[in-house]
C-alpha cells in the first residue's frame, strides 16, 4: 500500500489530545463540594489509580478515529502491477513550430534550434503524432500528421530529422501568431472522429525576440487540453548591432542617408564604422564613418552621398560579429517616363472639341509617370521602342489595328473612345468581338449608373466622399449592345445599363474602352474632377502600379506588387526570372516596358534580440505550461508521470472513502459509549 | 390538642413549588388549626378555678356574686391567653447550601421558616426573622401588621450571599435587639462547636426567652452514604481533602454522632428543645414536632 500525501500521517499526532483531556477531565470533574468537612479525616488515594485513564476503550475508540482520519488524508492506495502508463497517458500530439525568421541566421541559433527539436524527437513515441510548422512571415506547414502517419514508424523520427536539415531560415520577420495558428488548426484535425481525447502540445522553438508579432494569439480559443511549450534559444553571441534604413535627407545638392543603428542585448562589437559602396563597382564612396554605440542604445547617423554618386548603394557595418544584417542595399525613387502615343489627327490635341485636346493637357506635367505627348504613326515606330501608351479616338485602318493591337499584345496599355458608329469597327477588330453593335436611343441624357469600384482605374473612388458620379452627363443618342460579356470587364455602366467603361486583356497589354465622347458639348466628364485622377491610374498602370517605392522589405514584397506581372532580376544576374526576391539585395524590377532598381531588405526588427517576456504569452491567454513543470529534467518528467499515476490508481481504489465511514461507524459507537457512561458516572455521582 | 397526621407532604412534590408563600399555605392548611397557650398564667378572660380569698388579695378580682351566694370570699382566677412574641433565626451561611438530592438545608429551612411564620401569623401573634451567617446580617422586627409576612418572604428569598457560621455571635446580637420575652426559634445546621454558641443560648434563656433549635441536617450528613473517592472541598473553608467515602464512613460517624451528643447535652442543659430535621423528612412533620406543646423542664438562669 502507498500513500499519495504521506505528510498527513502527522495528523495522527493529534491522539494526544484525547489522551490530555482523558486525564483533564478526570481531574477537573471529581472534585465534591461537602458541608460536614470537620469530621473528616483524609484517606490517602492509591497513586496507581491516579495515573490510571478513565475510560480506555473509549479513549482507544477516540485515537482510533483521529489516526483513521489521518489515515485518509494520506488518500492511500493499493498498489497494481498493471502497467498504468499504458492505460493512463493518451496518445500525444505534438507541434513543432520552429522560428525561421532572419534572426535566426544569426551565428549558431539555427543550430541550436535544430538540436532542439531533434532532442523532442528523441522524446515521441510510436503512437504519438508530430507535425513541423517553420514560423516567419508566413508560417509554413513543414510535416503534416498526415504525412508523418504515412512514414514508417521506425523511421519516423530519422525522416524528421533530415527534413528539419534541410530547412534554412528565410529573411522574413518573426510572426509567432501565425505558426501557433497554423499549429492549432493542424491540432484541431487531430480529434475529428477519434474516440480518445489526444494530448495536444505545441512546442515553440525560437529565439523569441521582443518585436515577434504574437499579438494574433490574443482571443484565440485553444482545443481543450492543449499546451504551449516555450524553448527559447540562444545564438553564438549574446548582442547585435544592425542598421536600418530611414530615409533620405538634404537636397540633390547635398544628399544624406539616414542610417538607424540598433543595438541589443549584450553587443561585443566596439570598432564599428559604416561604409557607403556603389552597389555596381563595388567601390567605396567616400571615407567610413566611425561609430561609437552603447549597448542596447538606438540612434540615428548621417551618411553623406557624394553629389555624383548615382544609386543603387550599398550601406555596409563593419566591426559586428552577426554579420547577417550589417549589409543594407538602397536604391533611389526613379522618375517612370512614359509616351502616350496619339493615333489620331494631330490637329486634335489641340482643338478644345476633340478628346484629344484634354488628354494631352490633363497629362502635362507630371512627375510619375512623367508623360510624352506624341502622335506618330504606330508602323514607323520598332518593335523595340514601344510606347507603352495607346490613346486611340479615330477609326483605324486594317494595318493600323493590327499594329496597335500586337502593341499591346506585346504590353502596351491601350485607350480607346467609341464615340460613334465609325468607332465600332475598331473596336470589335482590336478585340476580336465581332458580335458587337450599336443601337439607338431616345434618352437625352446618360449618367454613370454603376461602378465597379474594386476595379484598378475607380479604386480611388471607393471612398463616399469621392464615389458621387451622379452630376456627370453625357449626351449620346446610341447605345452599345454586348452579346457575350464573356472574356471583357465591364468597369461602368451607364444608367440604362449599357457599357460605359471597358477592359480586356490582350495578351500583356490591357485595353480600355470608353462608350463616350470627351468633346464639352458630348460629356462633362473631361470638366469633371474625376477625370484627371482616372487618366493617371491608367497611365499608373501602364507604367508599372501606382507603387513607385524603390526599397521594400522581404516580407511585404507579395502585397506591394502583383506578383504575376512583374519580374525580378538579381543584380549578380543577367536575366529576369518571376521568382520574388526572398534575399536582401538590389534587383532590377521590370513591369510592362518599365526597369527600375528596387532594394530589398531585410525586416528591420529582426536585428534587435531582445527577448519576449515570459508573461506576455500569459496576459494573451496562451495556455502555457505551468511554472512547476517548466525547465523539468527527464527524470523529473517520470517522477511526475509516476506520481500522476499515482493518483489516476487513487482516486480509482478510493480507498479513503472506505476510511471515512469506518470513521463514522466509529463516531457512533464512540458517542454510545461516552453516553453509557456518562449517565453510569452521573448515577453513581448521585 | 390535634392527631399527628400519618403521612406528610412529599418533601420532592413541595418543593416543587416554586413560591415560597405558596409553599407554606400548602403546609399550614394541612396543619391543625388552633390556639396554642400561654405557658404564663394572668389575667385574661377565660377563668379556670376560685381560691380562698386571703388578705391582700386585690379586691378587683373578688367574686361577689358567690359572695352574696355563698357568704364566702373567693378570688376568681383566669387563664392568661396572650398573643404570642415569635422570633425565627435561619442560618444561612455557606454550609447550608449543601444538598445531596433535591432539597438543600437552606431551602428547606428557609421553606420551615416560611411556614412557622405564615402559622403564627395566621393566628396574629407576631413573628420577626433574623438571618445570620458570621453574623446577624437581617433582622425583621416582630410585628403584625398588613405586609409583614411579605417583608419576611422577601428576606428568605434573599440569595445567601455565603459566609462561614458563627452562631455564637448570631445569638448575642438577637439577645440585644429583643427586649421582650419571645419564642426564639434557631434554625441552623449547628455543625460549628457547640463551644461556640452555648453561652450565648444561655443568655436568651436567662433572658426569659423561650428558646427551640431546630437542626436541619442533609441525610448524606447524617451517614455520608454520598460521593466517590475524590478531592472534598469544604463549603465554607475551601480546605481541600482528599476523601474516599467508603473508607472515611466509619470515622466520621463516629465523630459526627459526638458532635451531635455535645449539641444535645448542651441544650439540655439550658432546657432547649432540640429537634433534628433532615431534608428529606415532610416538612409538615417537623413543624408538628416543633408544635407540640411541651413543658419546660426548668429554666436555668445563669
Amino acid at each position: 500500500m502507498s500513500l499519495i500525501s504521506p505528510w498527513f500521517l502527522a495528523g495522527a499526532l493529534l491522539v494526544a489530545g484525547p489522551i490530555i483531556f482523558h486525564l483533564i477531565r478526570r481531574a477537573t470533574k471529581d472534585r465534591i463540594r461537602f458541608s460536614a468537612m470537620r469530621f473528616l479525616r483524609e484517606s490517602p488515594p492509591k497513586l496507581q489509580k491516579k495515573s490510571r485513564i478513565q475510560n480506555p476503550w473509549l479513549l482507544a475508540l477516540r485515537c482510533l478515529i483521529i489516526v483513521l482520519l489521518a489515515f485518509a488524508f494520506t488518500r492511500p492506495f493499493f498498489d497494481s502491477d498493471t502497467p498504468i502508463d499504458l492505460v493512463t497517458n493518451p496518445p500525444k500530439a505534438i507541434v513543432l513550430a520552429i522560428d525561421s525568421s532572419a534572426s535566426m541566421l544569426r551565428e549558431g541559433a539555427w543550430e541550436n534550434a535544430i538540436q532542439r527539436a531533434g532532442s523532442y524527437l528523441d522524446t515521441v513515441d510510436p503512437a504519438d503524432k508530430l507535425s513541423i510548422v517553420s514560423a516567419s512571415t508566413n508560417a509554413r506547414l513543414l510535416l503534416s500528421f498526415e504525412q508523418w502517419d504515412k512514414w514508417p514508424v521506425n523511421e519516423r523520427a530519422t525522416l524528421a530529422e533530415a527534413l528539419l536539415s534541410e530547412t534554412r531560415p528565410d529573411w522574413g520577420a518573426t510572426r509567432l501568431d501565425e505558426a501557433v495558428e497554423l499549429a492549432l488548426a493542424e491540432l484541431e484535425q487531430i480529434d475529428e472522429g477519434a474516440e480518445t481525447e489526444t494530448e495536444k502540445t505545441v512546442v515553440l522553438i525560437s529565439d523569441m525576440q521582443s518585436t515577434s508579432r504574437i499579438a494574433g494569439v490574443a482571443g484565440r480559443e485553444w482545443p481543450d487540453g492543449c499546451l504551449l511549450e516555450l524553448e527559447t534559444i540562444q545564438g553564438t553571441h549574446p548582442g547585435n548591432t544592425g542598421i536600418r534604413w530611414l530615409g533620405w535627407t538634404g537636397n540633390e545638392e547635398n544628399r544624406s542617408m539616414r542610417i538607424g543603428i540598433q543595438s541589443s542585448g549584450q553587443s561585443l562589437a566596439s570598432n564599428l564604422s559604416l561604409a557607403l559602396f556603389d552597389a555596381k563597382s563595388n567601390t567605396p564612396l567616400g571615407q567610413p564613418l566611425k561609430l561609437y554605440s552603447n549597448t542596447g542604445g538606438n540612434h540615428m547617423v548621417l551618411l553623406e552621398v557624394p553629389k555624383d554618386a548615382a544609386g543603387p548603394f550599398r550601406v555596409k557595418l563593419s566591426g559586428d560579429p552577426n554579420t547577417f544584417d550589417n549589409v543594407l542595399s538602397i536604391a533611389e525613387n526613379q522618375p517612370r517616363p512614359m509616351q502616350l502615343q496619339y493615333l489620331g489627327d494631330p490637329a486634335n490635341s489641340e482643338d478644345p472639341n476633340q478628346s484629344a485636346f484634354y488628354i494631352k493637357r490633363a497629362s502635362a506635367g507630371w512627375i510619375d509617370p512623367s508623360v510624352q505627348f506624341i502622335d506618330r504613326s504606330p508602323d514607323s515606330r520598332q518593335e523595340t521602342d514601344l510606347p507603352p501608351f495607346l490613346f486611340i479616338d479615330s477609326a483605324l485602318t486594317e494595318n493600323e489595328v493590327l499594329s496597335a493591337r500586337a502593341q499591346i499584345e506585346a504590353g502596351a496599355h491601350a485607350l480607346l473612345l467609341l464615340s460613334n458608329r465609325e468607332m465600332l469597327a475598331t473596336a470589335t477588330a482590336l478585340t476580336g468581338e465581332y458580335d458587337w453593335s450599336i443601337r439607338q436611343t431616345s434618352q437625352e441624357d446618360s449618367r454613370l449608373g454603376t461602378i465597379d469600384f474594386q476595379s484598378h482605374a475607380f479604386a480611388i473612388f471607393s471612398d463616399p466622399r469621392f464615389s458621387d458620379f451622379s452630376r456627370i452627363r453625357f449626351w449620346h443618342t446610341h447605345k452599345l449592345a454586348i452579346p457575350d460579356s464573356a472574356g471583357i470587364s465591364i468597369v461602368a455602366e451607364y444608367d440604362d445599363r449599357g457599357p460605359a467603361i471597358m477592359e480586356k486583356a490582350l495578351g500583356d497589354g490591357l485595353l480600355t474602352i470608353c462608350v463616350a465622347d470627351w468633346a464639352p458639348q458630348k460629356s462633362q466628364w473631361t470638366l469633371s474632377t474625376k477625370f484627371v485622377p482616372w487618366l493617371q491610374r491608367l497611365f499608373e498602370r501602364a507604367a508599372g502600379g501606382s507603387n513607385r517605392t524603390s526599397i521594400i522589405r522581404t516580407d511585404s514584397i507579395a502585397s506591394a506588387f502583383d506578383v504575376d506581372s512583374v519580374q525580378w532580376k538579381p543584380m549578380s544576374e543577367n536575366s529576369y526570372s518571376s521568382e520574388t526576391p526572398a534575399k536582401p539585395g538590389l534587383y532590377q524590377l521590370k513591369q510592362g516596358f518599365t526597369e527600375r532598381w528596387i532594394a530589398v531588405q531585410a525586416p528591420s526588427e529582426e536585428s534587435q534580440w531582445d527577448t519576449l517576456p515570459y508573461e506576455d504569452w500569459e496576459r494573451l491567454g496562451a495556455p502555457l505550461e505551468p511554472a512547476t513543470t517548466r525547465g523539468k529534467t527527464e527524470s523529473d518528467r517520470e517522477n511526475e508521470r509516476r506520481s500522476q499515476n499515482a493518483v489516476e490508481l487513487e482516486s480509482q481504489q478510493q480507498v479513503w472513502k472506505w476510511l471515512i465511514i469506518a470513521v463514522a461507524l466509529a463516531l457512533i459507537v464512540e458517542s454510545l459509549i461516552a453516553r453509557t457512561s456518562q449517565n453510569r458516572e452521573e448515577r453513581a455521582t448521585a | 390538642m390535634p392527631a399527628t397526621p400519618k403521612t406528610g407532604i412529599d418533601p420532592l412534590a413541595l418543593f416543587a413549588i416554586r413560591d415560597l408563600e405558596l409553599r407554606a399555605r400548602v403546609v399550614v392548611e394541612g396543619l391543625w388549626s388552633g390556639l396554642h397557650r400561654s405557658p404564663l398564667q394572668g389575667f385574661s378572660v377565660e377563668f379556670t378555678e376560685y381560691r380562698q380569698y386571703s388578705q391582700g388579695d386585690d379586691l378587683r378580682y373578688l367574686d361577689w356574686k358567690a359572695l352574696a351566694r355563698t357568704d364566702r370570699e373567693y378570688i376568681k382566677k383566669f387563664e392568661d391567653e396572650t398573643n404570642l412574641r415569635c422570633l425565627l433565626l435561619v442560618d444561612t451561611s455557606r454550609s447550608m447550601g449543601f444538598a445531596s438530592g433535591e432539597v438543600s438545608k437552606s431551602e428547606y429551612a428557609s421553606t420551615l421558616a416560611a411556614t412557622l411564620g405564615y402559622f403564627l401569623l395566621q393566628q396574629r401573634d407576631v413573628v420577626g426573622l433574623g438571618l445570620f451567617d458570621s453574623e446577624l446580617h437581617s433582622y425583621v422586627p416582630a410585628r403584625w401588621r398588613t405586609g409583614h409576612f411579605r417583608r419576611i418572604l422577601s428576606a428568605l428569598s434573599r440569595e445567601p450571599k455565603g459566609k462561614e457560621s458563627n452562631i455564637g455571635k448570631a445569638l448575642e446580637q438577637t439577645a440585644l435587639l429583643s427586649g421582650r420575652r419571645s419564642l426564639i426559634v434557631a434554625i441552623s445546621d449547628f455543625l460549628s462547636p457547640s463551644l461556640e454558641w452555648d453561652n450565648q443560648l444561655g443568655q436568651l434563656v436567662a433572658a426569659g426567652h423561650d428558646v427551640r433549635v431546630i437542626q436541619i441536617l442533609d441525610s448524606a450528613e447524617l451517614d455520608l452514604d454520598f460521593g466517590k473517592a475524590s478531592q472534598w472541598e469544604d463549603l465554607e473553608t475551601g480546605d481541600r481533602l482528599y476523601i474516599d467515602p467508603a473508607e472515611a464512613r466509619t470515622a466520621y460517624k463516629e465523630s459526627f454522632g459526638q458532635n451531635q451528643l455535645q449539641i444535645q447535652q448542651a441544650l439540655e442543659k439550658r432546657g432547649i428543645r432540640h429537634l433534628i430535621a433532615p431534608t428529606n423528612k415532610p416538612l409538615d412533620y417537623t413543624l408538628i414536632d416543633l408544635l407540640k406543646r411541651q413543658p419546660l423542664r426548668g429554666r436555668v438562669a445563669v
